[in-house]
Formats: C-alpha cells, structure tokens, sequence
C-alpha cells in the first residue's frame, strides 16, 4: 500500500524559505476541505507614539509588534560545537506524518484520522476545541488557530496529491533538498534515499515519522597538529579516533595542520591517536564530541 | 471597514484602534483576501503540462496565466479576478525565488490606495516643509494631485531650471515596458518626461559595486559607471565598466582547484537561491575546495565551504598585502605574466616587503590587524599560488565599504601576480549572471535583445549627479564637492541651481533606506529649501512618508508586462486588481505630459499594447506575439556551450588586446600602478595611492563603542526595501524576531551583556539607535554584530530625526563620509554599542 514520506537533504538547504513561502501562498486565505481550512496570515505592525495615532489603551506604545503566522513546515537552524568552529545545517520541519501518530491518541470523534496512503488529516470541522491535539505533538508543528479554534497543520498537500501533484514544498524547492514519494515502493528515490542510511528526527518518540533527512549535523570532533617545537602546521599526519568498542575511522590533517571526524555514530567518548613520521606518536583521550582540541603539539 | 474612515485616520484625527492600525501597517491582508476565504479545493483544476493558456481553463471562475517579478517567474492562479496562489512554471527548476511572496505583497495593507496630500502642505501658500515626517495626510483626487505635480514642475523650471529637480529612489521595477524608476542609466518613462523638461539632477551612486567600478576602470579601462545599472548603448548593450568579466560557472566547475570567498554570501541571498545555489552544490561534489573568508559564518560557509577563517571586519586588504608578501619572498608568483600583463609591479613590491614605509607586510604584521593566525595566512597564501584558484568577492559587502577600492585593488592584484586572470580555472568571480557564459549585464539574459527601452530615452555618457550619500550635506552644508573614479564633482555646479524639488519613484527607499546616515536625510528633507517632494510607490515607506504629495502606483501583476528573468522571457499578465485607486507610472507620467502639453513627445498617442507589441516586434523570440502571450513564456536555451574564459584574448596577446574593450587604459595592461589615480590625485596621496594598500580606518567616535557593525549585505529575502513589508517575513527568524530585524552576535558578546535569544535590543552609536531582535550565534566572531539592510526606517516618533527606528534601519547607525577618494559608495560598516531594550 502507498505511504508517502519524505526525505529531506540538509546539505542542500540554503534557507531560501521557498518551501515555507510556497506553503504559506498555498494556504494563506485558501481552503482545502475536507483537508485543511485557511491558514492565519501573519500580523504585524508599529505603534508610533505620534499624538493622535496612540492607540487608546497604549498598552505597546512604541514598539513593533507581530502575531507570527503558522510554519507548517518550519526551518529550524541546527548548531553543534562553539566559534569558531560551529556545524549548523537548516532542517525544514513539515508534519512528520507518523506512522503512530502522537496526534491520534488525544482526538476525540475521529478529529485526527489516518488516509489509506498513510497522510495524518487533522479534520477541520471534527476537531474544532480540541486544543489537545496540539499538545500531543512531540515535534511542536501542530498549531493553534485562535480564531476558528482548531489545531492545523502540514497535510503533505493532501489536496494536491488527490490531483496527482507534489507536495508544493517539494516542487518549490530550487535545489532539490525535498524528496517526495513512495515509501512503500523500494525502487522509488525515497525509499532508496532511506536505505542509504536517510534518519528519522527522535526515533525515541516512538511516533516512527515518515520524514527522514540525510545530513543533519552529526557529532564531530576536530583539533589541529603542531610542531610542539617549531609551532608550524602539521600537514599528513594520520589521525585516529577510537571509540569504547574499539571501532576506529581515520583522516589526516591538511594544509593547515586541520582534522575534523564528522558522521561520529555517537557522542561518547574516544581515543585519539596521532602520528606523524619522524614524530613520536600521540595518544590522548576525547571526553566528548562536538569539540576542537584546539592545537596538539607533536 | 469604510474607506471614509481610513481617510480620516490619515488626516490624523483620533480614530478607532482599528482603523489606526490598518494604517500603521498593523492589519494584515485578511481584508484583502477575504474573498478567497471560501475558496475550496474542488475548484482547483490541474495546469495544463508546460504550455499555459491565457484563456480560462476548465473551471470557468479559475485562470492560470504566466506572470512575473523582477526577481522570477511563476504561474498565477485567479479565481474572480482575485490572485489566489502561485506555482512554479515547472517544478525545481523554474522558480523564482520571491514568487510565492508577491500574493502577500501585492495585498499588504500598507499599499498606497489613493493619491494623498500631506494635511499642512499648502503650494500656494506655507509648505510647512518641517513637519514632513509627521506622516499625516489627507485624500485627494487623481485630477487635484496631477494638477498639482504639474503644477510644480512647471514652476520649479520656470524659477531655477530643470536642474532644480532632483530624482532618486528606485531599483529595478521593470519590465519591457512599465518601469517604475527614473535613474541615471536613460531608461524609462519618467526619465525621458522629465529631460523634456530639461536637464534634472540624479541622487544615485554606484551602490551595490562602488569598489569593483573605480576598481576595474582604474586598473583594466573602461567607462566609469555611475549607478549599479550601467550605461547602455542604443542596442541596449552595457558600455560602462561595473564589475570585471568572469569565467562562466561550467569552467570553475571544470578547472578550478579553490574558491576563496570574501564578504559574500551569494548562493544563500535571494538572487542566488535559484541559480547560483545549485552550482555551489556542484562546485561541492565536483570536489573544488571552497574556503571562506568573512567574520560571520555565513551560510555558504555553513553549508559549502570546507573552511572559515574569520576575519576582523574591513581588514582583508591587510590579508591580501601579506599574501603578496608570501608570493614574493617564495617566488611563488607568475613573474612572466607580471612583466608581460601588468605594469607598476615593483612600486607594489616595494610596498609590500616595506622598501616604501619600513613596514615589511608580513603575515606576522597582518595577524595583528586581521585576526588570523599568521601560519594560516602563509598556508592559505601556499595553496592559492598551488592551484587554479577564482576569488568569489564580486557581490562582496568588501566593496561596499571604507577603502572598498583598495580591497578590490588587492583582489585583482593577487589574481594578476598568479596570472590568474584569463586562464581556465581562475579569474575574479562572483557576478550576476552565473547562468549565462558570458555575464556582460544586470538587466536580462544578453541573448535576449529586446533593444533600448521604447521611451528611446538614453544617456550616451554621464548625467548630471551626485552622490546619494551626499544628499545631506549637499543640502544642509551646500557647496559639496568630491572626487570618485579620477574627477571631481561640483555642487552645485557653476550656473546651475541648489535643488528644490524631489521627485521620487521606483519602489524603493534609497537615502532613507539603502543609504548611510538617515538622520541627517531625514533633516535634509524637512529643509524649506526643498520646496516640493514628490513620491510614487506602490506602498507606503519611509520616502513616502517624507512626501508632499503621494501617487498611488501598481506594481507587477496589476498590468501586462514582457519581463525577462535569468534565461527566461515572461508574458506577465495582469493577475490582480490594482489597490484602490493605484495607477501605471506610465499613466501618470502621461498624466503629467498632458498638462504640461508634451504628451505628443512622450508617447503620443500609442497604447500600452501598441508599445508592448512594437517592442516585442525587435526581439528575436521565434514567436508571434499573440503565440508569444498565450504560451507565456519564451526559455532561452541555457549556455552549455562550453566553458568560457574571461580576458582569454589579453591572457593569449596582451600587445593586441587590452582587458578593456571600450576605454582601455593608456598602457593596454593592468595597472597595478594606476597611472589615472596618480595623474589626477599625485603620486603620494594618502587617500588614493596609485598602488593598492591596506589603510587602516579609524572609528570617527575614536573608539566610544566597541563592536564592529555591519549593514552591507542584502536581506535574505527581499531587494533593499522592496518585498520587507510583507508579513510572511516575520516568520523567518534570520529576517525578523519578536517582530524586531534580526540582529546576529556572538553568543559570548551577547551573554556579558545579559541578552538572550529574542531579546529586544537598542543598537546605537553617535549617528542614530535602532531596535532589533537578538539571535546570539556561536557563527559569530566575537566584537561583531550585523543586520541586513532594507528594513524600513520606522521612527518611532515620526518626524523627528534622533528617535529610535523600531524598523531596525541600519543605515541610521552608518556614517555618509567615506575618506577614501575614488569611489563614493555606500558606507557599510561602523561601530555601535548593543544593550537590551525595555520599553
């Protein structure tokens, strides 16, 4: 059976926002039933302090003041280590379309239902009050709609695919970070994507998301090899990191005397080890990931 | 709600909370969209595959038609004459990268609805010039505003001479046809009614390439521009020098070994989403090294670049010197190409191992002034001389700075003395036009002749000008003199008058947006020797707002256009009502013709679809225009010619061919020594040196506020102030937080002062304070701080100078005098103090 997922490059993403522009034209003011009804607009404004233009109340005189719109999907900037040397990726966050969906268990009267191609409807008209249905989401991209007062959300452009189209992020998208398609087929590029090693955000949700990324930051972990004499950059010293369970990767430091371990599978701890012909070897413990060990002298 | 009572919240006139706030931009589009509240899905019919009638398509109240922006194309759904959504013409590829924003802007509720007289300006009697500001208006009808606008022209003219009027404002708003602007490089309606009138004066400057315009015409030749648009020719080709030539992107691709970037954020900008991003991808996996240089972490050193090395703002001239250092003292330069390609070497060389000034330019030296550790300049300076190497520095915000020219200077310099320019693989890169091979303009793909604009209005040569960063001063403390390229500028010049009148156009805010020191702007204008300021614009900003008479006018998508977009020519049709009364610029400026009794010299009495169609009639497009219109859009092919290289012919036969083609300099080469520079200022000016140098740039305060600040780069989303009222930009948090314009900082700097993620901050220096919202950053060199540009200046108290800009402008913290002698560009960086803000 269909199950539509998918997968999405953090790689690629420059942040453009086409995604979340594309999802806000779609829905903005636009209704979809029986998936989706309007999307809040954004509010903005300035309350000048010019006589005559105070609001009575002046509650915020004086200030800029916004009632932000609704990111069905959410670009997120993800950052592991500290300057300089930060590892940040964009992660654009629509509805994960769980499998388990988080969202179903709180619904009452069939608010949150499940298509047989796997897409999660929040139904407009069934969960109006149902302010729970917002809470349940581990993910956070579920909102609120104070006016009609019901929970809202991504629905994969469920009305576009009834029409035999993409989801509009994934068409929006100018470098292709979006990958839209058939979990169920193994030869479709998500599936394949997925079996190349694509995650899931929070597996210990336990919600099993139908959105799985290739890319995000992975812990790391980095230094830099001097002469302990001279203090020139070491260029083509082999590196070594061994975790606890003995299993070791290995680069060697460049021009600049540079390292750097990334895709770490955990963040443990681990043994480095660095050697360097005419240099005696070095050995020395990294408690931590997403470090810079600044420079080792050798 | 009535429109009577949005009028009366205009007059000024206590007023319901609601309606005020429709008018301070509060409300957001929910009126204007309301019709599409309804709209269902079963409504929606499916597009037609690649070809899009201009006819309904199968649900009889849905049309899909082509339009376009000048920032790119799209396909427009229209349910009732309401523009309802876009879609991209067709998946991935042809999208641009604003298009899913114009349906927000166009229905913004801060458009301008309907031609409006500031309450206390009275032409025939006190102007009340100091109270402009106050943003207090009142309606008038389209007869009294044209009336009056020709009115004052015609007056303006008769008293001082068109050179009374100045214009300004404006980036690109154009199409084949309509064009917002009135600018300096001819085209256009507006510039041609007004040089019936005689010779009026431009407020412009090169502003987005002040460094790489001097930069280029001192050292290669060529023909000084004095906008970022460029002079054309009668055939629509540019024939003035704003940025060197570069390799097409398929050769870096192919032959490059290293990118190094400095101050630029290309790909991750809105001009490069669609069309540079995907070929940095390419550079990545095609294995090419990229490092970058730049005291934020941006994203293409987030997302493409194997290194950052930060750097101390304004100091990467100190970098450059010490690289030449290293190149010299190795032998690692291209001595033949030196002595064959360029002339004035050995004054460079002297200057760099310190025979000049004792000061040898090591990497020892440049560590203390740049921040980077000596032995990375020396490996950094080890690989560029090892491999084909382009610099990405066009876009740069290093051009957009004190001493931007020696920082260009330097970068061609470097590239000259490794003979990378000319050569597969390297050159100086960066430019505009990455899909085409041969980026020779701004303004649409080279292969789409369209020819001059149908006003037939060109400038062979320079008009008459100055500095939009010399407004103030040319009006507070007139005369203003300067220099820029190798002349100097006088005003007001001998036998003409001060100005007296302001005619403001294009949908853009320039000296109150993209233009250093707004507060003494703002004065300026409130000055009673300005007699008559005019502005017409689609919504209501900062410019507007300092206006005494405000003209309604459409944008994209409210009249049918012919756009050109990267590879793509666009039918753009009308897919949207135009806000109340709003109306063509082109109709106004008829408008005005007519009462002045020129309309037969302006356009006479062609329709717009009469021009349209005679213009398309001298492009090359192998449609009819009726096939043209119904298919929507013509795509050029795209160049995968083959790889081309920039100045091969001056790398192959420097004798026979100089880099410059129209205005090469006298020696034919590259002018390390800058033989105009020394002709003009002599050979031992501190401001201009014949040789490129790095000059330190002291902080005016003398050090009273601590961070480096920067507004040189472009918004994220957005062209200076045009597309910042939109509110689906608020919900970016690197655009706006709380509300408040993003301002980034280190996580260290922001901690000692106790601001946290989206804290409202007041930035502000001797020259203004502004507020924006903090995102502390571990991305972030410690002691700097930056917003980008274009956020509408928003006083909070309107009208008066010195109060806090809530839109977070940084211009109101840049200062407009810049020490350095050849170019006049716009002021990005400067020094601030940060603090959290309560209010």
């Amino acid at each position: 059976m269909t199950s539509y997922g998918f997968v999405i490059d953090t790689d690629k993403c420059i942040e453009c926002g086409l995604c979340l522009t594309a999802c806000k034209d779609e829905y903005v003011g636009n209704s979809y039933p029986p998936y989706s009804a309007a999307q809040p607009d954004t509010q903005y404004g300035y309350y000048r302090t010019t006589p005559g233009w105070i609001p009575d109340d002046g509650a915020a005189k004086g200030q800029a003041w916004v009632k932000p719109g609704q990111n069905w999907i959410n670009i997120v900037e993800m950052n592991r280590g500290t300057y300089p040397h930060a590892h940040t990726r964009y992660v654009p966050k629509p509805c994960m379309q769980c499998e388990d969906p988080p969202c179903m268990k709180p619904a009452t009267g069939g608010a949150v239902y499940k298509r047989d191609d796997g897409l999660v409807i929040i139904d407009p008209e069934k969960s109006v009050g149902q302010e729970q249905i917002v809470e349940a989401c581990p993910y956070g991209v579920i909102f609120w709609n104070e006016d009609l007062r019901i929970p809202q959300k991504c629905t994969f452009c469920a009305h576009l695919i009834d029409q035999g189209k993409n989801p509009k992020c994934a068409d929006a998208c100018p470098v292709t970070a979006i990958q839209f398609g058939d979990l169920s087929d193994p030869k479709s590029a998500v599936s394949q994507l997925v079996a190349g090693g694509a995650v899931q955000l929070n597996p210990e949700f336990g919600a099993r998301p139908k959105v799985y990324y290739v890319g995000l930051p992975t812990p790391f972990v980095s230094g830099k090899v001097v002469d302990a004499v001279s203090k020139a950059y070491l260029e083509g010293a082999k590196v070594t990191l061994t975790d606890s369970g003995g299993r070791s990767v290995t680069t060697t430091t460049d021009n600049y005397g540079d390292f750097e371990f990334n895709d770490l599978a955990s963040s443990g701890s681990y043994q480095l080890k660095i050697e360097l012909a005419s240099y005696n070897a070095k050995t020395m413990p990294v408690p931590k990931t997403d470090t810079d060990l600044g420079e080792i002298p050798l | 709600m009535s429109e009577k009572n949005e009028e009366s919240a205009v007059a000024g006139k206590k007023v319901s909370r609601r309606s005020m706030l429709k008018w301070t931009g509060a409300l957001a589009a929910a009126a204007a969209l309301g019709a599409v509240a309804s709209y269902g899905a079963t409504e929606l019919v499916k597009p037609p595959p690649e070809i899009v009638p201009s006819q309904p398509a199968a649900a009889p109240n849905e049309v899909v038609l082509t339009c376009a922006t000048d920032a790119g194309p799209f396909l427009a759904h229209v349910v009732n004459g309401v523009f309802v959504k876009s879609e991209p013409i067709a998946p991935n590829e042809t999208v641009g990268p604003l298009a899913f924003m114009l349906r927000n802007w166009l229905y913004a509720p801060d458009r301008i609805r309907y031609p409006m007289k500031r309450v206390d300006f009275d032409p025939g009697g006190n102007r009340n010039t100091q109270t402009r500001g106050q943003m207090r208006y009142v309606r008038i009808t389209w007869n009294e505003a044209l009336d009056m606008v020709a009115n004052e022209l015609k007056r303006v003219v008769d008293k001082y001479t068109a050179s009374a009027i100045a214009v300004q404002g404006g980036h690109s708003w154009s199409g084949v046809l309509h064009q917002g602007r009135i600018q300096n490089n001819g085209g256009g309606w507006g510039s041609k009614l007004l040089g019936l009138l005689g010779e009026y004066l431009v407020i412009d400057s090169v502003g987005s390439v002040p460094g790489w315009s001097a930069a280029v015409y001192l050292m290669m030749g060529g023909v000084p521009s004095m906008s970022s648009y460029g002079i054309y020719n009668n055939s629509g080709i540019p024939t003035s020098t704003i940025i060197p030539d570069q390799n097409s992107l398929s050769d870096i691709e192919k032959n490059c070994k290293l990118i190094v970037y400095t101050g630029t954020d290309h790909a991750c900008k809105w001009y490069g989403f669609t069309d540079v991003a995907p070929w940095f991808l390419r550079f990545k996996k095609a294995g090419i090294k990229q490092i970058v240089i730049d005291p934020w972490q941006n994203d293409t050193a987030a997302l493409f670049a194997d290194k950052w090395i930060p750097i101390v703002p304004g100091t990467d001239e100190a970098l450059f010197a010490a690289i030449a250092y290293v190149w010299i003292t190795k032998n690692l330069y291209d001595k033949e190409y030196v002595t064959t390609h360029t002339v004035g070497f050995e004054k460079f060389r002297d200057y760099i191992l310190g025979n000049e000034d004792g000061v040898p330019k090591t990497p020892q030296w440049a560590e203390k002034i740049c921040g980077i550790d000596q032995r990375t300049i020396q490996a950094l300076a080890e690989e560029w001389a090892s491999k084909p190497t382009v610099t990405w520095s066009m876009n740069s915000a290093n051009n957009r700075r004190q001493y931007a020219v020696e920082y260009c200077r330097m970068v061609i310099t470097l590239q000259a003395m490794m003979g990378y320019i000319g050569k597969p693989g390297t050159g100086i890169g960066g430019g505009w036009r990455p899909k085409t091979t041969a980026p020779v303009g701004m303004r649409g793909p080279p292969t789409v002749p369209f020819g001059p604009h149908p006003s037939g209005n060109t400038y062979p040569n320079l008009p008459p000008r100055i500095t939009a960063q010399g407004f103030a001063q040319a009006i507070r403390n007139p005369p203003f003199n300067y220099t820029e390229f190798d002349f100097e500028a006088v005003y007001p010049e001998p036998g003409r008058p001060e100005i007296h009148m302001i005619y403001s156009t294009g949908g853009s805010g320039s000296f109150l947006n993209q233009r250093p020191n707004i507060n003494a702007n703002t004065e300026a204008l409130q000055s009673s020797k300005i007699e008559f300021v005019v502005t017409q614009n689609p919504f209501w900003d900062a410019i507007t707002y300092y206006s005494d008479v405000v003209l309604p006018v459409t944008m994209f998508g409210e009249r049918e256009d012919i756009v050109n977009w990267q590879n793509y020519s666009i039918f753009s049709h009308k897919v949207a009502e135009p806000p109340g009364e709003a109306m063509n610029d082109l109709d106004v400026w008829r408008g005005l013709a007519t009462r002045l009794g020129i309309l037969d010299k302006l356009t006479g009495g062609q329709t717009d679809e009469q021009m349209l169609r005679a213009q398309y009639a001298k492009s090359n497009i192998p449609l009819t225009y009726d096939a043209f219109k119904a298919t929507g859009y013509y795509r050029w092919p795209l160049e995968e010619q083959g790889p081309f290289v920039a100045y091969k012919a001056f790398n192959d036969d420097p004798s026979k061919n100089p880099p410059a083609l129209i205005g090469p300099l006298p020696s034919g080469k590259i002018e390390i020594y800058s033989s105009k520079i020394a002709n003009f200022y002599g050979p031992n000016d501190p401001e201009a040196p014949p040789i490129p140098k790095y000059i330190e740039y002291e902080d005016p305060s003398g050090g009273k506020y601590p961070l480096h600040y920067h507004c040189g780069q472009h918004p994220k989303r957005g062209r200076h102030s045009q597309w910042q009222n939109t509110s689906w930009k608020r919900d970016f948090e690197n655009d706006y937080i709380n509300g408040y314009r993003t301002l980034w900082m280190n996580s260290a700097d922001a901690a000692a002062r106790g601001i946290k993620y989206g804290d409202i901050v007041r930035v502000f220096n001797d020259l203004g304070q502004i507020l924006c919202g903090a995102k502390p950053s571990e991305r972030m060199m410690p002691g700097f701080v930056f917003n980008s540009e274009g956020a509408h200046y928003t006083p909070r108290e309107p009208g008066v100078s010195d109060t806090l800009d809530l839109g977070g402008n940084g211009n109101v913290l840049l200062p407009a005098v810049n020490p350095e002698k050849c170019a006049q560009g716009c002021i990005t960086h400067g020094y601030v103090e940060v603090e959290r803000w309560t209010p």
